[in-house]
């Protein structure tokens, strides 16, 4: 038992320093790797390590451990600022996500397994959305969203939002669909299958994995958006969403740093816990190795 | 069966050659009209998207192109003003000016950030032999960059803080109190702290794409260059990087897209200033439409920014094709 472990550790002999030093050989982009993820972390980790403060803690000693720890007040008194826009910036995501998987994946289905005058024209034509920058259209949407009376709406983010999410959506669906076998669907509609029905039991389940790419995306680029709902919500409070309440706010909480800090976190968390269930998918996507030029 | 199948699917508008029966099927005139008739229930399902589309991104689209032709402040009448807008950005407008000086240093440091330190990260991972440490640092890859943006950014703008930010602490900490300022409240040095913000610079979802590549290139290739006696770095400089070229260039493309029409991180970080020391180009535009309401002006500014990112993508495409050949 004792030899066959020592064996196992040491196939070829040496000391315990020869031993290191091989490991250190073959292993040393693990640590660097290590102390890079802690790097990229330090500002969350930093605003975790200030949310624990209260003001007078944060004046007399900022960068040493203060005891006791105030996140039981910190927390409720963020959570008290931004809980609202929590909410809108949940529903936000959530309904222009619905919208953009529903309307993007029927449309993707048209382009994928219809022929008809003009589709290519058509296809083209929304694709070339993907090389107009945001910044261009920024303020004429303003202009169009005002025209419209969706001011200080709702409906001022979630329209454009469910609108150009979609380009990517049909893209990305599109070339899926396209991939999945025709006698899948043909055997279908000899069964008595509607079109419609082929689309929502057949196509769709088999598009889980890109769907939900997709949806990531939409997600990702929705809750983090500063500037559109910056600019289409204005003043009105109770629509804010998280990235407007934590840049309005950040000034009046200036002074409870704690409270500012705990905001941050709270205002991170949707997306982590959105990750910890999705990451598998997620990685996967970005590794799955078709990404190139 | 077979017969029956194909003309189900060619009824019920099935896979390209039902269609093509039915297009040879009818003469060239009256084909026209029924292939319209055709295509119109396929075109109510795409309305919806259509729609959107129009209203939200071409018409907007449209309008920017439109407008950047005349003067045109809110309230007044527009008047057609040719090709003025674009002559005073670059002959009156100092501000216009230093921020092309500002986006310019920008995006060189985000294109270098985008491709060559993400290469240089993927390949430590993929020298990594061990599957489950693989599998979480790629995770930990992702984990930072779905903090939201704000968040990072607001973070950054504390630990540049003059009188309680983290660096200034750092750099007291270890002696060289002398080097300590207010990082963000310097016009010499604003411009440059907003650049380096985000250290270590490690973009995880650039780094996921490169390591995508490199674990994708056959690994016969790989063991035979070992054979061969090619030390690590030659195997880097004649293998790796050639063969992971369409992930590097698509980070490039993806970098400059990005980093000319920046302005969120300027908005929040500094708001342009001190004294429009870090102004950048998307920010100003949003300073003429929205403070100065100079609509025309800032349309024009839109279209100079779309037009260098058109440019620099095609010019940067091409290059590398042909450093490539």
């Amino acid at each position: 038992m004792r030899t066959a472990q020592t064996a196992g550790y040491a196939p070829d002999g040496g000391s315990r320093w020869h031993r290191l030093g091989r490991h250190m050989r073959r292993h040393w982009p693990i640590p660097v790797i290590l102390t890079l993820i802690v790097l990229m972390m330090v500002p969350m980790l930093l605003a975790l390590f200030i949310a624990g403060k209260s003001r007078a803690q944060f004046d007399f000693d900022p960068w040493g451990l203060t005891f006791p720890i105030y996140y039981h007040q910190t927390f409720p008194a963020a959570w008290r600022v931004v809980s609202q826009s929590i909410l809108n910036s949940v529903i936000v995501s959530a309904v222009s996500c619905i919208g953009v998987l529903f309307f993007g994946s029927l449309s993707a289905y048209v382009f994928a397994r219809f022929d008809f005058l003009g589709k290519d024209t058509v296809f083209v034509i929304i694709l070339s959305l993907l090389m107009i920058p945001a910044i261009l259209t920024l303020v004429p949407r303003f202009v169009v969203v005002h025209k419209l009376g969706l001011f200080q709406t709702m409906w001022a983010l979630l329209l454009p939002y469910i609108a150009a999410g979609q380009v990517m959506a049909v893209f990305l669906m599109r070339t899926f669909f396209t991939s999945i076998p025709s006698e899948y669907f043909e055997s279908a509609r000899i069964d008595g299958a509607s079109e419609f029905r082929c689309f929502w039991n057949i196509a769709l389940p088999l598009s889980k994995h890109i769907a939900g790419v997709v949806a990531i995306l939409q997600v990702l680029g929705t809750w983090n958006d500063i500037f559109w709902p910056y600019l289409t919500i204005g003043t009105k409070k109770e629509l804010f969403t998280i990235p407007v309440a934590l840049l309005i706010f950040n000034d009046q909480l200036g002074q409870q740093i704690g409270t500012q800090m705990a905001g941050y976190i709270i205002a991170s968390l949707p997306l982590v816990l959105l990750f910890a269930f999705t990451s598998r998918l997620f990685v996967e996507g970005l590794t799955a190795g078709g990404l190139k030029l | 069966m077979g017969l029956l199948k194909s003309w189900l699917v060619g009824r019920f508008g099935g896979v390209g050659t039902g269609q093509q029966v039915a297009r040879q099927s009818v003469g060239a005139r009256s084909g026209l009209r029924t292939r319209i008739r055709h295509a119109l229930p396929y075109y109510a399902v795409l309305l919806p998207t259509l729609f959107g589309l129009f209203v939200f991104d071409y018409y907007p689209a449209f309008l920017a192109i439109y407008h950047s032709f005349f003067e045109w402040d809110i309230g007044l009448p527009a008047t057609w003003v040719g090709v003025d807008n674009f002559v005073r950005m670059f002959t009156q407008d100092r501000t216009f000016l230093r921020s092309l000086r500002n986006v310019g240093i920008i995006t060189v440091w985000i294109m270098f950030q985008a491709t060559v330190i993400p290469l240089v990260v993927a390949e430590l991972i993929f020298a990594i032999k061990s599957i489950r440490w693989k599998y979480w640092f790629r995770i930990g890859m992702i984990l930072p960059a779905i903090i939201p943006g704000i968040v990072v950014f607001l973070l950054w703008r504390f630990i540049y803080d003059g009188s309680v930010g983290l660096l200034n602490a750092l750099l007291t900490g270890i002696g060289l109190e002398s080097w300590t300022r207010v990082w963000l409240g310097d016009p010499r040095v604003a411009i440059w702290a907003l650049t380096f913000s985000g250290f270590p610079w490690v973009n995880g979802v650039n780094t996921l794409i490169t390591l995508a590549g490199l674990q994708n290139i056959n690994a016969e290739i790989l063991e035979s260059s070992e054979l061969d006696g090619a030390s690590r770095l030659q195997r880097i400089w004649r293998l790796d990087i050639p063969l992971v070229f369409g992930q590097i260039k698509l980070n490039l493309v993806r970098a400059i897209i990005a980093s000319i029409q920046i302005f969120e991180v300027v908005f929040v970080m500094t708001e342009g200033g001190p004294i429009k020391s870090t102004m950048v180009p998307g920010l100003w535009l949003y300073y003429n439409a929205f403070n100065y309401h100079r609509m025309g002006y800032a349309s024009a500014i839109g279209v100079f920014i779309f037009v260098t990112i058109l440019l620099l993508t095609l010019i940067s495409m091409r290059i590398f094709r042909e450093e490539r050949a």
